[in-house]
């Protein structure tokens, strides 16, 4: 009785967590502005036909997944670094430290005009390494965080023992700390995926050239002076969040248990 | 807390923290000073530095007042209405259920989804006509005329939902993580000792994961305070001001009217909230690491 | 080890690419298209890219890079790329934002490159309301490159259904609101009504201000701005009737759909008149009528042929007293940090090429004299539409265009959706905007 409730509970959860999702499909999948059900009456495939038969969706696509990987390798290693300097070693750092959760608290929307400006000084300005490090340094703080807590969870013991058999630092750190690591590291990956793919209001302040433009820019260009073409950009909208679906689908069970190692002492 | 053995001025932390560090330094504190400075400029091409026309104008203007007011009922209303659900959602998760295996990978999504689509898919859902939102609110309220985008209330409910249900996720996960730590033994002797599960919750569950919660509030919190784009895209701040929050007028000043002066002294006022709730939340935390 | 070192490389080559990219002399071009986002952005792109390689074929060394800006952002993103040191050579304008672009300085003076045309070619150009908005004290900003103008469009086959003259439309807002009443149905008989007499959009973009406040207000002999005092001034005795006449429209005469007051223009005013839910819809942009040739209701006039006739729609110009719509268009423009001014004024010349030019679908209609006197355009049709924007009038000269707009659309809704005093609200709005923009 208990376990059917529980059961019920969950399937409304999860109802209330996709119903939107499959509306976005549904109206992708719909030739026109349609009253009702969320099963339409017609299906077509058109809207996607259109979108993938041009050769721009892909570049875009490569944007979004340059951007995204780019900023997974500056993220990863270094909040790895600075995680494992923050919860094993008692140095300066330590005192900043607490300023990591007050950075998600600055609004980024304020200094996108000075950013713009310094990015152009460094010549960087319309170009996705710019998309790269502004949103590196967006997800670093959260990153280090979480890095620094799942650092606590290994065993110092098995750091102690490959001290004593002679490992540099930075072996150790490669050879021990790494590998245990390694659920928290796919935490950082998934947030910094999710967090960068999605990324709007960067690539739309920081980029203009139309070789540069990535996905969620697209989407926003469907809103406009003429006939706003819903299926098309629900279509746009589902081809957009497919990639960040299906890299946390896959990487789920790690991210999960990175997440459980999460503030654990 | 035992650390590693550490000669004095030791260089091996500095050389593991500066990288990660001088990123934040480079590519956030360098633009935002001059970014957060520009607040004290008068607005225009020639704005005279330093002057404190923005703060006082905007604190003028019944305008921006309820555009605070906005914000901190859409941060209370979503932090408010995620939190319980998450609660229970967590619960769940933690409960090792086989037959609930399919629900975590499920339950999870919202938050991977983009926020531009999920609130371009909210404000179809909403729409007059053909929305199934439109259709929901009509039942809840009994009006049938009801054009929810048209009403403030009702569009500040949306908003709302819409944060709701992209923050659930995240809360869950913070708090199954938080439950994932307590040890079993603890709710096996409360269970002993003929506690009820809202007992064991109130005593066992709550208090232990209370970090966890100050965290996930504190991101949710950021979140939402600093939410432009999804409000901006699912009502345009409207119907008259009506879901108009501090953020979106932010991203108004910014982007439609180029405003910078009054767009930075705004979001100084953002910042300002966040700490607020900040010092709210870690006050908790360090009572919650006092307990433990 | 060996890992990062290669990454660490591979970060320097991505930086190093990037910065020999910006290297090679271009000419950036800021425009609003977006090929991925439908048709019309697609069908406009395609152009766009002719133009492009005609320029090329004249100017080799000199390649354009294309730059996409949000079609409502662009102005915004031309002045704070001026104010952040960020290069841009031709940039898309609207004339709204030109006082503003003057105030900020973000725009290159074109009037040097002007004064160079033969009196012919001027004078083909300059006869839009939109060339005059352009220029600013003196300054010519920006280049119109069509009219972008706004009328009533009806459906013919409605009309005669409810025994009126499709020969014969409403020529004041008396008529027009009789004829909507007459036009308003319940065709299913639930007691709903299906078919709406008159559409109107008072949602919260700038539609609002500039296709249905403005017009009317003019009607009743009032102004949004007054340029010596530098005052909003649209919360007079005009504006609070043109305010009861938007509002009597929804709920007194019920000739407008409730749901006029959401969602954007193109969702309120062209999608119901396609689907048939309304019958006359006012604000009506030229730039929309291909979906009409598409649809069938007009017959070879988008683009224009000899034998061009309306099937099933109509037009006629609003009827207010003054006949003025919002008349606009998308003009063009050099921005002030440009290092080629010169190349950029060759590629603006490019645009305004007459070929190019009356085949540019965001054209609406021909921006050149020369092109209106062409046989296609000696219809009904052409005549209504020429006729709309000979009298059509640009918005005030404000430098805080944007900020007037939404303005008066959160005042004009605080009216209709919670029933508030029109004339005390308009005077709130209109006290905040000059208050927020006072000199100190």
């Amino acid at each position: 009785m208990k376990r059917k409730l529980h059961w019920l509970l969950m399937a409304l959860f999860c109802g209330v967590a996709v119903l939107p999702i499959l509306w976005g499909i549904r109206t992708s999948l719909t030739p026109g502005p349609e009253a009702g059900s969320l099963v339409p009456s017609k299906v077509t495939w058109e809207h996607y036909r259109k979108i993938i038969s041009q050769g721009r969706f892909y570049r875009y696509a490569a944007n979004s997944a340059i951007v995204t990987i780019g900023s997974l390798i500056v993220v990863a290693p270094l909040s790895l670094a600075a995680g494992y300097a923050l919860a094993r070693f008692r140095f300066w750092g330590r005192k900043v430290a607490p300023l990591l959760l007050a950075f998600p608290l600055l609004p980024a929307i304020t200094f996108l005009v000075p950013l713009s400006r310094y990015l152009n000084v460094l010549g960087l300005y319309d170009s996705l390494p710019a998309l790269i490090l502004s949103n590196s340094a967006f997800c670093i703080p959260f990153c280090v965080w979480m890095m620094r807590n799942f650092v606590h969870t290994v065993p110092r013991s098995l750091e102690e023992a490959g001290l004593l058999d002679g490992c540099t630092r930075l072996s150790l750190l490669w050879r021990i700390v790494l590998p245990c690591a390694f659920p928290g590291l796919m935490a950082v990956t998934v947030f910094v995926f999710v967090q960068v793919w999605n990324n709007f209001i960067f690539a739309y302040a920081l980029t203009t050239n139309q070789a540069l433009q990535v996905l969620p820019k697209a989407v926003v260009g469907f809103i406009g002076s003429w006939r706003t073409d819903w299926g098309g950009l629900m279509a746009m909208g589902v081809l957009t969040l497919l990639p960040p679906v299906i890299v946390f689908q896959s990487l789920q069970k790690w991210f999960v248990a990175g997440m459980y190692g999460l503030g654990t002492k | 807390m035992t650390d590693m053995p550490v000669r004095k001025r030791q260089i091996a932390p500095t050389l593991l923290f500066l990288p990660a560090f001088s990123l934040l330094i480079l590519f956030w504190c360098v633009p935002l000073i001059p970014g957060l400075g520009l607040a004290f400029r008068s607005p225009g091409p020639e704005g005279v530095w330093p002057s404190l026309i923005n703060y006082s104008r905007l604190l003028g203007e019944l305008t921006f007042r309820r555009n605070l007011l906005l914000s901190l009922i859409y941060v209370v209303g979503v932090v408010g209405s995620a939190t319980p659900i998450a609660y229970v959602a967590s619960l769940l998760m933690t409960r090792n259920i086989r037959s609930l295996k399919w629900s975590r990978s499920l339950l999870l999504i919202p938050w991977v989804v983009p926020p531009v689509v999920s609130s371009l898919i909210f404000r179809n859902m909403a729409w007059a006509e053909i929305g199934p939102l439109t259709k929901l609110y009509r039942l809840i309220s009994g009006q049938p005329g009801l054009l929810p985008l048209q009403d403030s209330s009702w569009a500040m409910a949306t908003i709302i939902l819409h944060s709701f249900w992209r923050s659930v996720p995240v809360m869950t996960l913070f708090l199954a993580a938080g439950i994932a730590t307590i040890p079993r033994e603890f709710h096996e002797a409360a269970q002993t000792d003929g506690a009820t599960s809202l007992q064991r919750f109130w005593h066992i569950t709550f208090p232990l994961t209370r970090m966890h919660l100050a965290v996930g509030m504190l991101l949710i919190t950021a979140f939402t305070l600093q939410d432009a784009e999804t409000v901006y895209a699912l009502t345009g701040g409207g119907p008259h001001h009506g879901t108009e929050v501090a953020a979106v007028r932010l991203f108004k000043e910014a982007f439609d009217y180029g405003q910078f002066a009054i767009a930075a002294a705004i979001g100084s006022f953002l910042l300002a909230a966040g700490l607020c709730f900040m010092l709210l939340y870690l006050a908790s935390f360090r009572r919650a690491e006092a307990t433990l | 080890m060996l890992k990062r070192r290669f990454l660490a490389v591979a970060i320097v080559c991505i930086l190093l690419l990037s910065i020999g990219g910006c290297g090679r002399k271009k000419l950036r071009v800021a425009h609003i298209y977006e090929p991925l986002a439908g048709p019309a952005h697609r069908l406009n792109f395609r152009w766009l890219k002719g133009v492009i390689r005609q320029y090329e074929k004249q100017h080799p060394n000199l390649p354009v890079r294309l730059e996409q800006i949000q079609w409502d952002k662009i102005d915004a993103k031309a002045i704070s790329d001026y104010r952040a040191g960020v290069r841009h050579d031709v940039v898309m304008t609207s004339p709204q934002f030109m006082p503003q672009h003057f105030e900020e300085g973000d725009l290159l003076d074109l009037t040097p490159y002007v004064s160079k045309w033969s009196s012919e070619k001027l004078d083909d150009l300059s006869w839009s309301p939109s060339w005059r908005k352009c220029e600013q004290n003196g300054v010519r900003l920006a280049i119109p490159t069509g009219v972008h103008t706004r009328l009533v469009v009806f459906r013919r086959d409605m009309f005669e259904r409810a025994g009126l003259d499709p020969e014969n439309p409403p020529k004041n807002l008396d008529e027009l609101v009789e004829a909507a009443k007459k036009l308003t149905r319940d065709t299913d008989g639930d007691g709903k009504t299906d078919v709406w007499g008159l559409g109107l959009y008072i949602g919260p973009l700038r539609a609002t201000i500039e296709l249905y406040f403005a017009p009317l207000l003019w009607h009743f002999g009032g102004e949004l701005y007054d340029k010596k005092s530098n005052l909003a001034i649209f919360a007079s005795d005009p504006g609070v009737k043109a305010v009861r006449f938007l509002d009597d429209c929804i709920h007194k005469h019920r000739i407008t759909p409730p749901w006029a007051c959401s969602g954007t223009y193109d969702d309120v005013i062209q999608q119901p008149f396609l689907e048939g839910k309304v019958a006359m819809a006012w604000g009506w942009g030229n730039y929309w009528n291909k979906v009409l040739e598409e649809k069938g209701w007009i017959k070879g006039l988008v683009p224009p042929t000899a034998q061009g006739r309306e099937i099933k729609v109509g037009v006629f110009v609003t009827p207010t007293e003054t006949k003025a719509q919002f008349t606009n268009c998308w003009a063009i423009s050099i921005h002030k940090l440009s290092k080629q001014p010169q190349e950029a004024f060759s590629f603006i010349e490019t645009v305004l090429e007459a070929k190019n030019l009356e085949v540019y679908p965001d054209a609406g209609v021909p921006v050149l004299k020369s092109i209106w006197a062409k046989k296609e355009y000696q219809n009904h049709w052409y005549r209504v539409w020429k006729e709309a924007a000979e009298a059509g009038r640009p918005m005030p000269s404000t430098p805080h265009y944007y900020d007037l707009a939404d303005t008066v659309a959160n005042a004009l809704q605080e009216v209709i959706l919670k029933h508030a005093d029109p004339a005390a609200t308009l005077k709130r709005h209109q006290d905040e905007f000059n208050d927020r923009y006072a000199r100190p």
